[in-house]
């Protein structure tokens, strides 16, 4: 028995690490610029993706459905983002004021997307708000889908996506 | 303000996170991740499980009866040192009428002078469960030894022959002393040298008893004549239930210790095979032919616990009455 559960562990392991190339070569970029929309920090957007990635891998025995593995993927994005964002926002309760930092490299990366309008106002979203415009509109779910990730109605859903909606309208009104 | 349009809002978001470019080495740091996930689980499992074993062994612990809760039964008879004192008799010593005796076993002198001539003090009375016996007929236990003497379950010291030697209650192989003082039963015992008094109403004097290991438990149970009225003897009947406690053993309902004949009904007992105590009652309609009803009973922890009942007929006077007391030297 010990042997037959072994190798069981090892084709599973070979599986996973399959599919996380084949999510990963597929997918990678499109969950960063989902991760882009969702936190307010872009830095933090790979290391938010790049985990998702661990999770799916490490509970690749345990998905029920491995055809909704970007489901997943999806999902633990979405999830590990509230606590990035939840975890900072505490941080920043409870932190002295730092000290003005100097421009990064990175930051000469981003700076298209730190200086877009859109950005600015989706940031000034409430967090469902953002979350289902984003998985609504730039993720192109069905307000089911959206509605499984963010652990809500349907109707929540639309209720988010309709108020995120207008919300933006007003904020974007110059750029077009 | 017109109303941004979905498509609008895709076009806008896909064009605002275009520029995003994930890092080379992205894929990498995943597999990096991943290897040291896999390294961290083998002393994660290794520690999540030394946590359950000792959360089941604490468990287990808490759980387990302690060992004070186990009945032990002892491998060989105790012995009592001759100053032993259960915790609650010490305060019924001082008001305990026959305390003030000095000598009560040399008084009555069975062999056990060595015995009582070695303890400094007198010996001490131990008040025992008074049987509630009516006067003339019947002997019934009000309580348990256990529950008037506080001391908790009974316990009996190991006999050191069964069935029991001659006039040895306690089972120490050496004979008890049995007295009466007044309507109070005396017994002292071989063992302690302490004394019972069992107060019993209508105690003859002089007295007629016999002890009898009637069920060879290696203790003997004493039979005591408690009165005489109408040609009816009643008798007590006493056990040996723990430590210098003597105890009467509760009766089946309607059955009493009684001997002898009266107009047509008669009673008497007799010690019957098989370690059983059989109760005669007989019934007649002219005064000599008597129908006998023959109950045997059986001793338990609970006392005497009726066998079987036999019907017989028995023509008195004869010379084999069914209505006398045949139990060891008790007539």
């Amino acid at each position: 028995m010990p042997a037959r559960s072994d190798a069981a562990r090892s084709d599973v392991a070979r599986d996973a690490d399959a599919a996380l190339t084949a999510l990963y070569s597929e997918h990678y970029r499109s969950l960063v610029r989902l991760a882009a929309l969702l936190l307010d920090d872009i830095g933090l957007c790979e290391e938010v993706v790049q985990d998702a990635y661990i999770r799916v891998h490490g509970a690749w025995g345990r998905l029920q459905d491995r055809d909704k593995a970007l489901a997943y993927l999806r999902q633990t994005v979405v999830n590990l983002a509230r606590s990035t964002l939840r975890r900072r926002l505490v941080a920043l309760k409870h932190a002295p004021k730092p000290m003005p930092d100097a421009a990064s490299a990175e930051e000469g990366a981003y700076s298209l997307v730190e200086r877009a309008a859109v950005i600015q106002a989706l940031r000034e979203l409430p967090r469902r708000q953002r979350e289902a415009v984003v998985l609504r509109y730039y993720a192109d779910m069905s307000e089911a889908d959206a509605a499984a990730v963010m652990g809500c109605s349907v109707g929540s859903v639309k209720a988010y996506t309709s108020r995120g909606l207008s919300a933006l309208s007003g904020k974007l009104e110059g750029l077009r | 303000m017109s109303a941004l349009e979905p498509d609008e809002l895709t076009r806008l978001l896909t064009e605002a996170v275009e520029p995003v470019r994930p890092s080379p080495d992205a894929y990498r740091q995943i597999r990096a991740g991943i290897e040291r996930r896999r390294r961290l689980r083998l002393p994660v499992f290794t520690l999540g499980g030394m946590v359950m074993a000792a959360l089941i062994a604490l468990a287990v612990v808490a759980i387990r009866p302690s060992p004070n809760n186990q009945t032990v039964e002892p491998a060989a008879p105790p012995v009592m040192p001759t100053n032993y004192t259960a915790p609650t008799q010490a305060g019924t010593v001082p008001s305990s009428g026959g305390s003030g005796r000095p000598g009560t076993g040399g008084g009555h002198g069975t062999g056990q002078g060595g015995g009582t001539a070695a303890t400094p003090t007198p010996p001490r009375t131990r008040t025992t469960t008074p049987p509630v016996t009516p006067p003339a007929s019947t002997a019934t236990p009000s309580s348990p030894a256990s529950a008037s003497t506080g001391v908790g379950s009974p316990q009996l010291p190991t006999p050191v022959a069964k069935p029991a030697g001659v006039n040895d209650i306690d089972g120490d192989g050496r004979p008890d002393t049995v007295a009466a003082d007044g309507t109070t039963l005396q017994v002292q015992f071989s063992r302690d040298s302490q004394v019972a008094r069992v107060p019993l109403s209508g105690l003859t004097t002089p007295l007629n008893s016999a002890v009898v290991d009637i069920d060879a438990d290696g203790f003997g149970e004493l039979l005591v004549q408690t009165g005489v009225a109408n040609g009816l003897k009643s008798y007590a009947l006493l056990r040996y239930t723990s430590l210098d406690t003597l105890t009467a053993p509760a009766l089946p309902s309607g059955l009493t210790l009684t001997a002898g004949v009266r107009n047509d009904t008669a009673y008497g007992f007799r010690c019957g095979p098989d370690h059983t105590l059989q109760i005669n009652v007989g019934t007649s309609t002219d005064g000599s032919q008597f129908s006998v009803a023959t109950t045997t009973l059986a001793f338990t922890p609970d006392g005497l616990t009726a066998q079987g009942t036999a019907s017989s007929t028995a023509r008195i006077p004869s010379d084999s009455s069914p209505f006398t007391v045949a139990c060891g030297t008790l007539s």
